[in-house]
């Protein structure tokens, strides 16, 4: 798993740092949005990324998706490590050379 | 020294863009090199000069006394005081920065060159007084953000569980998820539910969900013994270190007990967690009961099912399936992977729709020479008499009745009673169509001879995309050819079918 790579990109890091202080939190897609100001559609499309890379869980109702944080206890502590050393958000990804 | 509510103020306010673009406006009013300090009451003390911030508990040794003198009498007066320059020293002044009887802090300006109207003092006080309201209001903002935000977060945290757990009412699909559940919202690494069985006295296991063992498993205690046991007697919730327990409490009846283990960061569980548990517990219990109410009801559904079925295998009637029948049905919903809920509405279609025959003459069904036009009207109607009859049932039967109306349905539409063609008749009647055929070409009837599982399977067969769904002929071919003689076993107890 390459954090450097997962991370830099804005919205994914505003996204892991909310789950980051707020691990017992398990919300929806619209939820997540409203808590980190980002649109919907690209919350949606990031938190399947994520999924995908497993830094977080899904939980399923019949019309209900909720999203959490990781129980791997190996990946909260390379996460907690990146976000220790990368307190603020990254610059986009158009300006970064 | 810890601040007070006042102090953060004061300092915020003297750090604020606000208060240095003030000084800046100010400056050519108030000279150029004048010296400020700032102190704050409580007890009073120097906080800042100019750019030099640092914190004292009184005013330090080397402040000029006149300094301390008129910052004492502007403490004690609340109004704007002055020294008079003097020999070596310029004019000084002590504002007091208040916001109605609030008192924050005090400004000195020191080593003015001239004598400052008053005017400009109180303007600059003004200033001073408007950005400390602008800073109060941001600090306001940010502890009101800060104490609401993480609340709303857990707030919809537990509607969104909610929304999840009252999403299925089968109990064994309910229960895992809710023990998953917990243990994402308390960070831990084993989940265990338990429900008493109030008969037997006993605490048995229904979900048990562990993190590092997917195969973890917990025996069932007697009420009373292990914690869960001792939660589930007492109805009080245990909290140790490395525990946690509460119990399932439905109508102060104590249903059960949730118990989570191990913090994933091997921290001891606090009384937060306890709280956050108890919550969660409250809206489980919910969630179960539903789940309860639902099987019971589904249990009263089959019941009065097999009740009826019961009636049409009596002597009076005899209008039961047998169990070949049965057996055939269920292995060709299972060879078309039908899912749990499909499977379990064929199987009441299954024992079910002959119900229609009770409405039926006998001297119908027990005629020996061909049928009058006259009889085939009355054959004809049957399926909807049936469906009339299965109706008040209700729950589950609305997804049966289908099955029981187009049964003799055809494929190529040239069945009854509604002449239903091909896909549009529902799949459960077409699996039901094939069933019935073979089952009455393998029985003697009172116009001809029973046929040999080879003579009823090449019958079938050839009234593919006739009678028959070409798809369900398949799979019930590949079902006999796989079991064979077996097929016609009617014992329940050899059925090929997996009971679903």
């Amino acid at each position: 798993m390459d954090l450097e790579k997962i991370l830099n990109p804005q919205i994914t890091f505003k996204i892991i740092k909310f789950f980051h202080e707020n691990p017992q939190a398990i919300d929806t897609a619209e939820s997540i949005a409203l808590w980190t100001g980002i649109n919907i559609d690209t919350t949606e499309k990031t938190l399947k990324k994520l999924v995908d890379e497993n830094i977080l869980g899904e939980h399923h109702g019949i019309s209900t998706r909720g999203y959490a944080y990781t129980q791997d206890p190996r990946v909260l502590a390379r996460v907690d490590d990146w976000l220790s050393h990368n307190h603020a958000p990254p610059r986009d990804d158009a300006s970064r050379t | 020294m810890k601040e007070t509510y006042q102090e953060e103020l004061f300092k915020k306010l003297i750090g604020h863009p606000n208060w240095k673009k003030q000084l800046e406006v100010f400056t050519p009013f108030l000279g150029k090199d004048f010296t400020w300090i700032a102190a704050a009451t409580g007890p009073l003390r120097k906080i800042q000069q100019n750019d030099s911030f640092f914190f004292s508990n009184s005013l330090p040794a080397t402040a000029e006394d006149r300094l301390n003198n008129l910052l004492s009498e502007t403490h004690k007066t609340n109004h704007i005081q002055s020294i008079a320059a003097a020999e070596g020293h310029n004019y000084s002044y002590g504002l007091p920065i208040a916001r109605g009887e609030q008192i924050y802090g005090y400004f000195l300006i020191c080593d003015c060159p001239r004598e400052i109207p008053a005017n400009i003092l109180e303007l600059f006080q003004a200033f001073s007084v408007s950005t400390l309201e602008t800073v109060q209001k941001e600090q306001e903002l940010t502890r009101l953000y800060d104490t609401i935000r993480p609340k709303t977060i857990a707030l919809s945290t537990v509607h969104t569980i909610g929304r999840i757990i009252s999403s299925t009412l089968e109990l064994d699909q309910l229960l895992p998820r809710i023990a998953r559940l917990s243990l994402q919202v308390l960070r831990a690494r084993r989940s265990v539910i338990m429900l008493v069985d109030g008969q037997k006295k006993m605490l048995n296991p229904f979900a048990v969900v562990d993190l590092n063992d997917k195969n973890a498993t917990m025996p069932p205690l007697k009420l009373g013994a292990g914690l869960p046991g001792r939660v589930a007697k007492t109805g009080q919730t245990v909290i140790r270190p490395q525990y946690l327990c509460v119990p399932l409490v439905a109508e102060e009846n104590v249903i059960g007990t949730i118990t989570i283990s191990h913090r994933l960061d091997n921290k001891a569980f606090s009384i937060f967690d306890q709280e956050i548990l108890t919550t969660f517990s409250e809206q489980a219990v919910i969630a179960i009961k539903n789940a309860q109410l639902y099987e019971e009801q589904e249990k009263l559904t089959l019941n009065s099912i097999r009740a009826l079925a019961s009636v049409l295998s009596s002597e009076d009637y005899n209008f039961g399936r047998s169990n070949l029948f049965i057996n055939i049905t269920m292995s060709i919903g299972m060879e078309l992977k039908l899912g749990s809920d499909q499977m379990r509405i064929l199987y009441y279609g299954a024992i079910l729709h002959n119900v229609s025959q009770i409405g039926l003459p006998r001297k119908i069904l027990k005629k020996a020479t061909k049928l009058s036009g006259k009889d085939y009207q009355i054959i004809r109607e049957h399926p909807l008499i049936g469906a009339e009859i299965i109706r008040p049932i209700g729950g589950k039967m609305k997804d049966v009745l289908p099955i029981i109306i187009y049964h003799h349905e055809r494929y190529d539409g040239n069945g009854y009673p509604s002449g239903l063609r091909g896909e549009s008749i529902p799949l459960g009647a077409r699996i039901l169509a094939v069933a019935d055929s073979f089952e009455a070409m393998l029985s003697k009837r009172p116009y001809r001879k029973k046929m040999s599982l080879a003579q009823a399977v090449s019958e079938i067969v050839k009234l593919s995309g006739e009678q028959f769904d070409p798809i369900v002929v398949d799979a019930f071919v590949r079902v006999v050819k796989r079991w064979k003689n077996k097929i016609l076993r009617t014992d329940k107890n050899t059925w090929i079918w997996k009971k679903f």
